[in-house]
């Protein structure tokens, strides 16, 4: 992301100086020791001082480098620098069967896996057909909208932490705590859960489940509410986030921004809404949008967001506990034989053995299916030439594009304000550099 | 020798080799620490006169404030942008050290015909402690006899808190250009090229003043539209607000 | 009233008790502290160095002693190696004119509980207050790190700021009292004020009610305590002014600032609460100072509570708020209370 040399006024006034024109690009000045006096002049009186905030910086939530041009405090430009968590997934995903792709997309957005992976899985399933159950619909979209809690609470947390207030952080992560805990009892694992398989669930949902799920919705409220009282009645939050960062619809779509950054400069635009997959034209919830597209709006809107996915879980509660059907469509090859006999018989033991080492080859074509994702509109896109491999394998992480939106926000802005703009952006650098 | 007369020469002597050193020292940074510690045994050296008050006052002002000021504006300049101070022409060193000569033999002179003695005053410690201490007999006489003057001096500050704000203004007021403050004192090095436009957004934020100022308010509440159709407001209406 | 005077030797010993007892209760305002806020933070804190963690100022002290100690290669070596022991000394010199008691006999001997009895002793507080940012600056430029430097100017202009709110707040007592011995105004609030039924002690803060406000926020701000922890702000600046400092340098800022919030509390306690006035103080000196402590510790939880709930100001809201709304009120507060002393002394009317 240099394209900041090619921003109007900034490559016009370095061409005649006597520092190089790609001062930014030139990584190894920028990192090497910083001496006061190394700052670069510019036009007449006018001194700016080029900050390098990152990679190791506690505010760019993991590895974003962004490289500022100050003057005194105020920001003349800023250039995010990324690619510090490249892992090369998409790259990696041409070699590896489709049911083995899921683990490598909770590695992208980590503080809500399970968005990931339902994203991934409903590609595959639209690639090769198949429909999950509705009782495993319903249980995605509670898993989904908890993990969406769970991502906005690590967002409310680091962004009041960026900001200085300090509590919030462990007040959102004690709750936080409690998905966590979910997760856990539901597939076994915490951060990286990879929980969604092709078909549905191939495990059974745990009896106690519903009533941890429950008992979460119960608490959160009053939590939240905790959350509210700390920030929005404090002057000195809503003075560091009122009419900053304001995106303009316009921006926001010219930068094709998505989830709250779109949302909170009041354009409605919630997959979930416009092209509802799962259950969720089935279910009865609010899309909140902000009326100044400032990081206030983006705050609220978010808030909202959270309690909206709490109504969703409820009622998705209500639904399934009612149901007893299958959680997987295991009449489908493309489906993992059920695990029940793989011990006792040969048949089954094998069959499941062949689907996993060898997958299972899909019809020749290409799908792509998205999902509201915590950050934004999370998108895989699959081409298949029918091997069990995919020929190709994109994933349209929300962050990245978002990121996008930082240099034209922090023009101008002052330096205390950039973690305010990166934490509103509400990024994760797994999921921005893939 | 007593106690008193060690320690005014301790200090005196301390506070000229700072002074020395402000002048001697290559960096501007160091300068200005031997000048604080200078103001220190200047200060110390007004307690032993019994002029407490005074010796706080040039602590706080001269020590806490101003050389605070200078240390922000120096720690701001380049020293290689102040060519005149190191790297001076021939005929600036000669004049330069001409009218040092000539400085130091003035006042050498002044201190051995004694002509600078000024007039004996009247602030014996018998009278200052009649009015109370050294700090009313201080505010007594500068708010009274020199009330004028100290007025005058006020002013004359005024004058250049005003004539600051002045030279500070434009530049944030300037049209469409983001804000901006120039702290920096040095020269320009490279081309004398003028700032283009500045930085600009690609989309500017077209907001009208009222929305600004609510913005900005410090009012927590704000209403959020609540929609559950995925087809409204999705459009962008006229002056970028959404309809 | 003057002090007895008393040999020098005498008042060497106070002051090195005071100094002392100051340093280990530096070391427990770190305990203090981190038990504090994670109670407001609904965690346990320090645990495992002894008894609820008692132990751990202990164990912080060994470990920053233990750490290697680092000099960036492009600093300014003597500036980076002085300029902690400025805030340092600066800080701790200032209880020198706190008043911990009056003069109490021991042995036979008279001895004054306090260090000196300064005529200036309130300018003398302010002085030393504003000679600490050196430290800050000093260390700061000396780091040669764009992310101090930045930290350096904050501090340099947010203490000057800050500095002129603190003295100015300070003015209203001034008038009231006619005095700037911080001892003097100490023994002055002393009295009891009989307002109809009710006999209050004679505290500045219910004269000077506004001007406590004003005196508190500034001195926060002055200590560089959240919410005006700019200088130092972890999340912008990377801990600011002592980034580059590590080990025992470090740890010379981090007393610094502790010995600071202590001495700004003693400050504010004696200036305001009537220092070591309370009940039965009169009677035996051990209650004025357990009367002293408890206000100086309520001082200090206000402290950890602002830390614990307020999120940092942005640089141009903090100068905004010391030039556009503290300092208007604090010259109210003096033109206000310079007049009410006039009509009381009969001056005018």
């Amino acid at each position: 992301m240099s394209a900041a040399t090619n921003r109007p006024g900034v490559d016009q006034r370095s061409v005649e100086v006597d520092f190089p024109v790609d001062d930014f690009g030139g990584a190894g000045e920028a990192l090497g020791t910083m001496t006061i006096s190394d700052e670069v002049a510019l036009g007449e009186n006018q001194r700016l001082m080029t900050l390098n905030m990152g990679p190791q910086h506690p505010s760019t939530h993991g590895v974003l480098r962004v490289l500022l041009k100050l003057d005194g405090e105020v920001i003349t430009d800023c250039d995010p620098v990324i690619g510090y968590l490249h892992r090369g997934t998409e790259k990696l995903g041409e070699s590896h069967r489709y049911a083995q792709l899921i683990p490598w997309t909770d590695r992208t957005d980590y503080v809500a896996a399970p968005m990931n992976n339902l994203g991934c899985v409903l590609a595959i399933e639209k690639l090769v057909d198949v429909t999950s159950p509705e009782r495993a619909q319903y249980w995605r979209v509670i898993m989904s909208e908890l993990a969406r809690i769970a991502s906005h609470l690590v967002w409310l947390g680091t962004h009041a932490l960026d900001i200085g207030a300090l509590s919030m952080s462990l007040y959102c992560f004690r709750e936080r705590e409690l998905i966590m805990d979910i997760f856990e009892t539901f597939c076994g694992a915490r951060l990286t859960t990879n929980m969604m398989e092709i078909g549905g669930f191939s495990r059974p949902i745990p009896d106690i489940l519903p009533g941890m799920v429950r008992d979460f919705c119960n608490v959160f409220p009053s939590r939240q509410q905790e959350y509210v009282d700390v920030l929005s009645a404090n002057p000195i939050w809503i003075a560091r986030t009122k009419g900053i960062g304001i995106i303009s619809p316009e921006a926001a779509i010219s930068y094709s921004l998505t989830g709250a950054c779109l949302r909170g400069s009041g354009i409605n635009y919630d997959i979930r809404k416009a092209m509802p997959y799962l259950v969720y034209d089935r279910l009865d919830f609010e899309v909140p949008l902000g009326t100044h597209g400032d990081t206030f709006d983006r705050y609220l809107v978010r808030m909202e967001e959270m309690r909206q996915a709490r109504k969703i879980i409820l009622q998705c509660l209500d639904q399934c506990e009612k149901m007893d059907t299958p959680l997987m469509a295991y009449e489908s090859p493309y489906v993992i034989p059920p695990h029940k006999g793989t011990m006792t018989t040969a048949e089954d033991m094998q069959r499941h053995f062949i689907w996993v080492i060898k997958g299972f080859n899909p019809p020749v074509g290409e799908a792509y299916a998205a999902v509201e994702h915590p950050k934004g509109e999370n998108g895989y896109y699959f081409v298949s030439d029918g091997d069990a491999m995919p020929y190709r394998w994109r994933i349209r992480s929300p962050d990245f594009v978002n990121l996008g939106v930082l240099p034209h926000l922090a023009q101008g802005a002052m330096l205390a304000d950039v973690v305010a703009l990166i934490g509103t952006i509400d990024i994760v650098l797994g999921s921005v550099d893939r | 020798m007593t106690w008193d007369a060690l320690i005014f020469y301790l200090l005196g002597a301390v506070s000229i080799l700072a002074a020395l050193g402000v002048v001697a020292a290559a960096n501007p940074v160091h300068s200005a620490i031997f000048l604080i510690l200078c103001f220190f045994n200047v200060a110390g050296i007004f307690v032993m006169l019994g002029a407490q008050f005074l010796a706080a006052v040039q602590v706080i002002v001269y020590a806490g404030a101003i050389l605070v000021l200078v240390l922000f504006v120096l720690m701001l300049v380049d020293p290689d942008d102040l060519p005149e101070f190191h790297n001076a022409r021939p005929v600036q060193r000669i004049v330069g050290v001409l009218l040092g000569a000539v400085l130091l033999l003035e006042v050498g002179l002044a201190i051995v015909s004694r002509t600078v003695m000024g007039q004996q005053g009247n602030a014996t410690p018998e009278l200052i402690a009649l009015v109370g201490g050294n700090t009313q007999a201080l505010g007594n006489v500068l708010f009274s006899q020199y009330l004028l003057p100290f007025e005058a001096v006020s002013l004359v500050l005024l004058v250049g808190v005003v004539g600051a704000i002045v030279l500070a203004l434009p530049e944030r007021l300037g049209a469409g250009s983001p804000r901006r403050g120039t702290i920096s004192l040095g020269h320009p090095r490279g081309a004398d090229q003028a700032l283009a436009a500045g930085p600009a957004f690609e989309t500017p934020i077209v907001q009208t003043r009222l929305e600004r100022e609510e913005a900005a308010s410090l009012d927590g509440s704000r209403d959020l539209i609540m929609v559950s159709d995925p087809d409204e407001y999705t459009t962008i209406g006229k002056r970028g607000r959404v309809r | 009233m003057t002090a007895e005077p008393q040999p020098v030797w005498l008042t060497f010993i106070v002051a090195f008790i005071i100094m002392n007892v100051l340093l280990i209760g530096m070391a427990y305002m770190t305990w203090f502290e981190r038990k504090v806020l994670a109670a407001m933070q609904d965690r346990m804190g320090p645990t495992r160095t002894g008894p609820r963690g008692l132990l751990q100022p202990l164990a912080d002290g060994v470990k920053l002693l233990g750490k290697e100690d680092l000099i960036p290669a492009a600093a300014d070596k003597w500036v980076f190696f002085f300029a902690p022991l400025v805030v340092f000394v600066t800080a701790i010199v200032q209880v020198a004119v706190i008043p911990f008691g009056n003069t109490i006999t021991v042995f036979g001997h008279p001895v004054n509980l306090f260090i000196t009895d300064l005529n200036v002793g309130a300018l003398f507080l302010i002085a030393f207050g504003s000679i600490g940012v050196y430290g800050v600056i000093l260390g700061a430029y000396a780091s040669s790190n764009r992310f101090s430097l930045l930290g350096g100017l904050r501090s340099a202009a947010q203490v000057i700021s800050y500095e002129i709110i603190v003295g100015l707040s300070l003015v209203g007592i001034f008038l009231l009292t006619s005095s700037l011995s911080v001892r003097e105004i100490m023994l002055q609030q002393q009295a009891m004020l009989q307002i109809g039924p009710l006999t209050l002690p004679n505290w500045f803060i219910l004269s000077q009610p506004l001007a406590f406000v004003l005196f508190l926020i500034a001195v926060v701000a002055e200590t560089n305590r959240s919410p005006f922890d700019l200088p130092e702000a972890e999340t912008e600046l990377v801990s600011g002014f002592h980034t580059e400092y590590s080990a025992f340098r470090f740890s010379f800022y981090f007393l610094g600032e502790y010995i600071n919030m202590i001495v700004a509390s003693l400050f504010a306690a004696t200036m305001f609460l009537g220092g070591i006035s309370g009940p039965g103080s009169d009677r035996f000196w051990g209650l004025g100072i357990v009367w002293l402590l408890v206000k100086v510790v309520l001082f200090l939880f206000f402290y950890i509570w602002l830390r614990a709930t307020l999120p940092r100001f942005r640089y141009d809201q903090l100068m905004g708020l010391a030039w556009k709304v503290l300092l208007p009120l604090v010259l109210l507060n003096i033109v206000v209370t310079a007049f009410i002393r006039l009509v009381g002394n009969g001056q005018i009317f």
